[in-house]
């Protein structure tokens, strides 16, 4: 037994070879039954999902960061509703892993409960934890189920489980590789002990959580049997098989309908951890031949001492994220949609550290895997039958604002406030802007929760919460505008306050075909702050806008502009505790080939300013009638056009002032070898 | 296509004398059941989208000549009229609402743009949720300029953090005038623990506008209508209101002062999703969305108490949907847990139904990326062009194209014999799209098309009884509706019987000729009933019978404005309880109004344990995290009328029915064609008749398909029985 290789947990996440049962199996299917159980299957881990939900404690689980998912006996995903797309792509390692190492020791049995949070051993990072159980039918193993879900509370250096400050894996936490937690349907008692002393911060979020991931896990696993007695074994056994067979089959399909080439996208980040500084997060170059991807994550930086480094399988399951909302969404949620994708990554990278790495934060770093996927892939299909599947990346900001403290009913809490994660705004797409305030990138699916529900539940008070004038990406079609909202310590003597995010220099999403970037974010708070009083005394002066606020004279005490990303610090009760905010999306194509009268409606909504009117969309319009002048804009867009051109320079001379060109050397400790982005020591591994 | 739907062979004992109409205004047609001096009509006629009033009347015109009268003859005798409608669903896909303005808190004038984030999602169904390319957030019914934030803020414990600024207000409202404001929504935060400020802002509205009619610048507040917590939720159900609330108004004032002028005297109700039927001056629109269907499972409560079941599946297939509701423990409580309207999340408690994308004219395509795999809906060809039978244009095969070529439906007498189907254009649809690509033949084709939609239908009943806690075998199952009958051996699943109704096509209006009358009252208090950590009870019982009072009195004055007696209204209290931690709150019965003793709140927390573990998981009972009720719901009702329902009278003699021809029939469970006997529902309505599949029942409206495997039997109630033979 050893802790699996990289190049090993990728050969898991491909599906293994038909078994001569499973073959004949198929053969007994008739026509329809195919049909009939794949909706069978859709049905039961829809169920199972919905009971997860209703049943999960930590607002991370009941936003929807959670999965149910069935697996053949071999541990090939064939069906999952999600929630989260990348808790199920990652599983059939962790199967697969108990399916070497421990069917004598010790032993897998019906009733087993199963559980891995570490991802070392085949999961995205710890917070996210699977409980496993196997399926046997008349004695016959004949399916995985499993249940995966985010847990806010790991027992790390820093509470909320993404410790931020962490420097490698030792500081991170409940790491457990694959474990049996309970037997004939029961939960061990000892088992369930160690997370009591690990969730000591939220012993009954834990305990609660794990029983939630049992309870769907089981759920999904009465389903499959119950289809077994039905219809009987082979169905079951034919079908899964089935399911991956033409899932495999639609992806080659897809794939091979796209045309052969090398395309190339890069996103940066502005810092690991709470570390800033310039960093290569995924360097990405896809090779399509025929019906099969390769993507090379060959110059991203190297591994960092930090919690932003991600394990190999980890990147499979950022991907999953946006293949099976864009390039996918049509085919089943398979590792045999994956079959035809190969993932690469350099050992010692950001996406590929060595075994001591911190990863808690894989979520964060990875979005760069997030946002370079979209773009290299727009690339390669923008002129296909798939052009409307173009999009540029989402905001991909998944800022965690998380609070922690003693409740004004009197209760210790922390949690990870949902508003900031599901709001992030979409990417510009062909032929409409992005949506404002989507959703979270990670979770499509997750929602934010009402202004008085967090004023109920948590010590605070938010007087300000709107779309971020701005804040999208601007082009032929901006992206999706983010939210900023003001948070102020209210009914409480204090309240502690931390941060995981970045993006506050420079945004890891980029742009799509001549669009721009959307703002940075910054970490901003007021100290002593007079807000409450001014509401209070001055109601008709003050006016609650980011804009005016940001001018000045609106609040008064000690503003402090920081990183987003911040360590755990407290606020006073009165305190502007921070800005919250989501990211926007970025946008697509040059923002000279807009409609003008979108611009303008966009400025009526507050979408954009006038300023990014005049200056980036160049229209010209009648403020008083809101009207474009049309012949006006054309004509400025024009002149625009033309001085572009002035600016212009030929390849050579570009590329002659470009390649002499490089950062301060104080943003590039965590680069690597400029340009390349390769280590430059040995890498941790030999620390 | 009016027709009278006859009550089967015998009488019945009405136990009612009271004289009633009730209409089910649907999409497509309009369903009535008349009660006159003890006797029962049923009409079914096409809906008159353009002019609601029309087919209402019309159908009671038919109704009323069956008793030989006019209808100025009929209305004065008529004790209560009920409606159900979709006027309100028709006018919000059509927007075409007035221009209204939205005033809320400054600061918050995005909330409902933002729509907690994954807007887009709501209204949609699991499986049209993936593609993100295409989504998009529904067009706002007040767009952004028409929001205007004033500056005020209360809190959460209702205290004013910033006074109302009413010159901001005043100016607000005058500039949301000048932009074509016809009404007004007011929605401020934690209005419905402190509305001062909302009702502030109508005082200066109507200061400001006191020279116009009242109903010109209607001002809604959002508190008024529903009030609890959650800001997006809330104001979107005033919203709603606002919206519909004109076109509501001419709607029903048509119909109305039609009834009125033939001499009608008594009330006009209306039912509402609540399960109950009020005033329809007490009725706002969002309480009138899905009333049919919710009749007909108020309906089948009281049908199913009669004939001594307590749970029930109530199954109806339409054109386009399959739509589900459930009678749980002999009870409807079920609610929806995020209640959406067309594309919008609002507060008010509504009954649960579930709407899956198949039915009779939902198309069959094969799906080429995912090796040729056959998919039936959810696109559906709808009524026009309809199934590729209807040789109205369509093309495209249909579930009722494979019901043809298996020989269930006869061409020649389909929807009573006024519609012609074409068996040439089924079998050629169904030939070039699915058969010849997957090499089978026709009938073979027709037969998989079956399989998968009753399969589809079957598996999402099984998914919504097994979410509230049950199993499918412990249920019966009420075909319903057109299409129901035709289906329902394929998608009863695991559930033993089916019942069928002789009103099957008339049953949302039959369902509404019982309801009670009915309010419901609402309030956001979050009160600990038990203490978290300690476990110890609460003693503050006056804070919840204060709230409980508080609700009481608002119901008993609205009653007695009704022309009721407090005396005779039954009062039922629901609470949405949860455990500390949790954000999901649970609907949970209580076993009394008031709370005096230590006993009666562990009563109560025992009640909301067993519901909770039933609903969810009896591994995440909580207690040592504490006990929490977030809203009280106060239910008041006067009873409404007896169930039209009663044995059929014992003299009657049992008679073997007799087929009144045979055909050719494709049964894939005995191995193809058979010769099938048909029979005339109007020949086996008698207690005791026995039928064994194969056969085919044919009524003038549906066609029941009952398959080798199963028998149909008659019960004392005239009402047919589906079962497995074995």
């Amino acid at each position: 037994m050893a802790i699996p290789s990289a190049s090993e947990k990728l050969r898991m996440i491909q599906i293994e070879p038909a078994t001569a049962d499973e073959l004949r199996a198929v053969d007994t299917l008739k026509p329809g039954d195919y049909e009939v159980g794949f909706q069978r299957t859709n049905d039961l881990v829809d169920e199972s999902l919905e009971v997860f939900m209703r049943s999960s404690r930590s607002t991370m689980g009941v936003a929807g960061d959670a999965m149910v998912a069935l697996f053949t006996a071999q541990g090939d995903l064939v069906n999952g509703a999600a929630g989260t797309y990348l808790h199920a792509i990652v599983q059939p390692i962790i199967i697969k892993y108990i399916l070497q190492n421990y069917e004598d020791s010790p032993g897998i049995a019906d009733g087993d409960l199963w559980f891995a949070n570490d991802a070392l051993y085949g999961g995205i990072h710890n917070p996210d934890m699977v409980v496993l159980m196997p399926v046997f039918h008349e004695g016959k193993l004949i399916a995985w189920c499993g249940a995966a879900s985010h847990e806010s509370e790991t027992g790390a250096s820093e509470p909320g489980g993404m410790p931020i400050g962490a420097d490698s894996r030792f500081m991170e936490g409940l790491n457990l590789p694959p474990v049996k937690i309970g037997e004939n349907f029961e939960l061990r008692k000892d088992w369930l002990e160690v997370f009591n002393a690990f969730g000591i911060r939220a012993p009954q979020m834990m305990i609660t959580d794990l029983k939630a991931r049992c309870t769907a896990a089981d759920r999904a696993r009465t389903r499959v049997l119950e289809m077994a007695e039905k219809e009987g074994q082979d169905f079951v056994v034919g079908l899964f098989r089935k399911m991956l067979i033409v899932a495999e089959e639609g992806a080659r399909k897809r794939i091979s309908s796209w045309p052969d080439g090398i395309f190339r996208a890069v996103a940066f980040a502005d810092a690991v951890g709470i570390d800033m500084g310039l960093v290569r997060a995924a360097n990405l170059t896809v090779t399509k031949r025929d019906d099969e991807l390769i993507l090379d994550f060959e110059g991203t930086s190297p591994e960092s001492a930090s919690p932003s480094n991600a394990h190999i399988q980890a990147v499979v399951g950022h991907l999953s994220n946006y293949f099976y909302s864009y390039l996918f969404f049509d085919l089943p949620i398979s590792s045999a949609t994956f079959a035809p994708i190969e993932v690469r990554a350099p050992e010692g990278s950001l996406l590929n550290p060595s075994d001591r790495a911190g990863t808690s934060c894989s979520v964060m770093i990875c979005t760069g895997v997030m946002s370079a996927a979209p773009n290299a892939f727009a690339k390669m299909i923008f002129s296909t039958q798939d052009w409307d599947r173009v999009s540029a990346a989402a905001a991909n900001a998944g800022n965690g604002h998380i609070i922690a403290g003693n409740s004004q009913w009197g209760l210790p809490f922390a949690d990870n406030i949902a508003y900031t994660l599901n709001t992030d705004g979409q990417g510009g797409r062909p032929t409409q802007p992005g949506m404002h305030a989507a959703h979270f990138g990670h979770c499509p699916f997750g929602r934010a929760p009402n202004i008085e529900l967090i004023e109920n539940e948590f010590p605070m008070i938010i007087p300000l919460s709107q779309h971020q004038t701005d804040s999208c990406g601007f082009g032929a079609q901006r992206g999706g505008a983010a939210v900023v909202q003001l948070w102020v310590a209210h009914q409480a003597p204090e309240v502690q306050f931390l941060c995981n995010s970045n993006n506050s220099k420079l945004t890891t999403t980029q742009p799509l075909f001549g669009g721009y970037g959307p703002a940075v974010q910054p970490g901003i708070s007021v100290r002593g702050a007079d807000i409450m009083q001014r509401m209070r005394d001055e109601s008709g002066a003050l006016t609650l806008d980011f804009e005016s606020l940001l001018q000045g004279g609106q609040i008064n005490g000690t503003w402090e502009n920081e990183f987003l990303g911040r360590t755990v610090r407290s606020y006073d009760e009165g305190d502007v505790i921070t800005f919250a905010l989501s990211g926007g999306g970025p946008g697509y194509g040059d923002p000279l080939d807009s409609d003008p009268e979108a611009v303008v409606r966009d400025i009526i909504d507050g979408t954009v300013s006038e300023w990014a009117a005049d200056n980036i969309y160049r229209i010209v319009w009648d403020r008083e009638r809101e009207r474009v002048e049309v012949a006006a804009t054309d004509e400025l867009r024009a002149a625009e056009r033309e001085a572009r051109k002035a600016r212009g320079k030929t390849w050579d001379e570009f590329q002659a002032e470009w390649s002499t060109k490089r950062p301060a050397e104080e943003i590039l400790h965590h680069y690597g070898s400029w340009p390349d982005g390769a280590p430059v020591t040995a890498g941790l591994a030999a620390a | 296509l009016s027709t009278t739907v006859e009550e089967p062979t015998g009488s019945r004992e009405l136990s009612t004398k009271r004289n009633t109409i009730d209409v089910d205004v649907g999409g497509t047609f309009t369903d009535m059941v008349m009660v006159v001096d003890g006797k029962a009509v049923y009409k079914k006629s096409p809906t008159t989208p353009h002019n609601l009033s029309e087919c209402f009347m019309k159908v009671i015109e038919e109704g009323a000549r069956e008793f030989d009268m006019t209808v100025e003859e009929l209305a004065p005798q008529i004790e209560a009229v009920r409606y159900s409608t979709t006027v309100a669903m028709n006018r919000l896909i059509q927007r075409d609402g007035p221009r209204l303005g939205l005033i809320t808190t400054e600061g918050h004038e995005d909330a409902i743009g933002i729509g907690k984030g994954a807007q887009w999602l709501d209204g949609l169904r699991v499986d049209e949720r993936r593609g993100l390319p295409f989504q998009n957030k529904p067009i706002p019914l007040i767009p952004r300029e028409m929001i205007a934030g004033v500056k005020e803020r209360i809190d959460g414990r209702g205290e004013i953090v910033r006074p109302l600024d009413e010159d901001d207000v005043r100016r607000k409202v005058r500039m949301l005038v000048d932009r074509g404001a016809r009404g007004f929504v007011v929605s401020l935060l934690w209005s419905f623990v402190n509305p001062e400020h909302e009702r502030a802002v109508r005082r200066i509205i109507r200061e400001e506008y006191r020279d116009y009619h009242v109903g010109f610048l209607p001002v809604i507040l959002s508190a008024e209508v529903v009030s609890r917590l959650g800001e997006y939720e809330r104001t979107l159900s005033a919203v709603l209101d606002a919206y519909l609330q004109r076109a509501m108004r001419i709607e029903l004032n048509a119909t109305w002062d039609r009834l009125r002028d033939a001499g009608y005297r008594g009330p006009f109700l209306m039912v509402h999703n609540t399960g109950g039927c009020a005033d329809v001056f007490k009725t706002t629109a969002s309480r009138t969305y899905n009333g049919g269907p919710i009749a007909a499972l108020v309906g089948s409560q009281a049908i199913a108490e009669k004939i001594g079941t307590k749970n029930v599946v109530v199954a109806d297939v339409g054109g386009t949907s399959f739509d589900i509701g459930l009678v749980v423990e002999s009870a409807v409580r079920n609610y929806e847990f995020n209640p959406v309207v067309d594309r919008w999340m609002i507060a008010t408690t509504m009954l649960q139904s579930l709407s899956v994308g198949a039915g009779g004219g939902s198309i069959a395509s094969l799906n080429k990326t995912l090796g040729n795999t056959v998919e039936v809906g959810p696109a559906s060809a709808g009524s026009y062009p309809g199934p590729a039978a209807y040789n109205l244009g369509g093309t495209e095969p249909t579930v009722t194209d494979a019901d043809l070529v298996l020989g269930y439906l006869n061409a020649e007498n389909y929807f009573g014999g006024k519609m012609q189907l074409s068996l040439e254009a089924a079998e050629r649809a169904i030939k070039e799209k699915i058969a010849d690509p997957l090499g089978l033949e026709v009938v073979e084709a027709a037969a998989v098309i079956r399989r998968i939609v009753d399969s589809n239908m079957s598996s999402a009943i099984r998914k919504e009884v097994v979410l509230r806690g049950y199993r499918p075998s412990e249920f019966a199952l009420f075909a319903i509706g057109g299409g129901g009958p035709t289906h329902v051996a394929g998608y009863l699943g695991e559930i033993a019987k089916a019942v069928i109704f002789p009103f099957s096509a008339v049953f949302s209006a039959y369902g509404s000729s019982i309801m009670d009358v009915m309010h419901v009252y609402e309030k956001s208090t979050r009160m600990r009933l038990v203490d978290p950590v300690t476990e110890a009870a609460t003693t503050d019982y006056e804070r919840f019978n204060a709230v409980v009072d508080e609700l009481v009195a608002q119901a008993n004055q609205e009653l007695e404005a009704e022309g009721f007696d407090p005396a005779d209204a039954s009062y039922v209290l629901e609470l949405d309880m949860l455990y500390g931690g949790q954000i999901n709150s649970k609907r949970t019965s209580t076993p009394g109004l008031r709370l005096d003793s230590e006993e009666d709140v562990w009563a109560l927390y025992k009640q909301f344990e067993d519901e909770f573990s039933a609903a969810f998981s009896p591994l995440i009972v909580n207690l040592p995290g504490g006990v929490y009720i977030d809203t009280f719901a106060l239910k008041v009702s006067i009873a409404g009328q007896d169930l039209l329902l009663e044995k059929l009278v014992e003299s009657v003699t049992p008679k073997v029915a007799e087929p009144v021809g045979n055909r050719p029939c494709y049964w894939p469970e005995t191995g193809g064609w058979a010769d099938t006997p048909v029979y005339d529902s109007e020949g086996l309505a008698a207690p005791g008749n026995l039928i064994e599949g194969p056969a085919i029942v044919e009524t003038e409206y549906t066609t029941l398909v009952i398959p080798p495997d199963m028998k149909l039997s008659v019960d004392e109630y005239g009402l047919g029985i589906l079962e497995r033979r074995n």
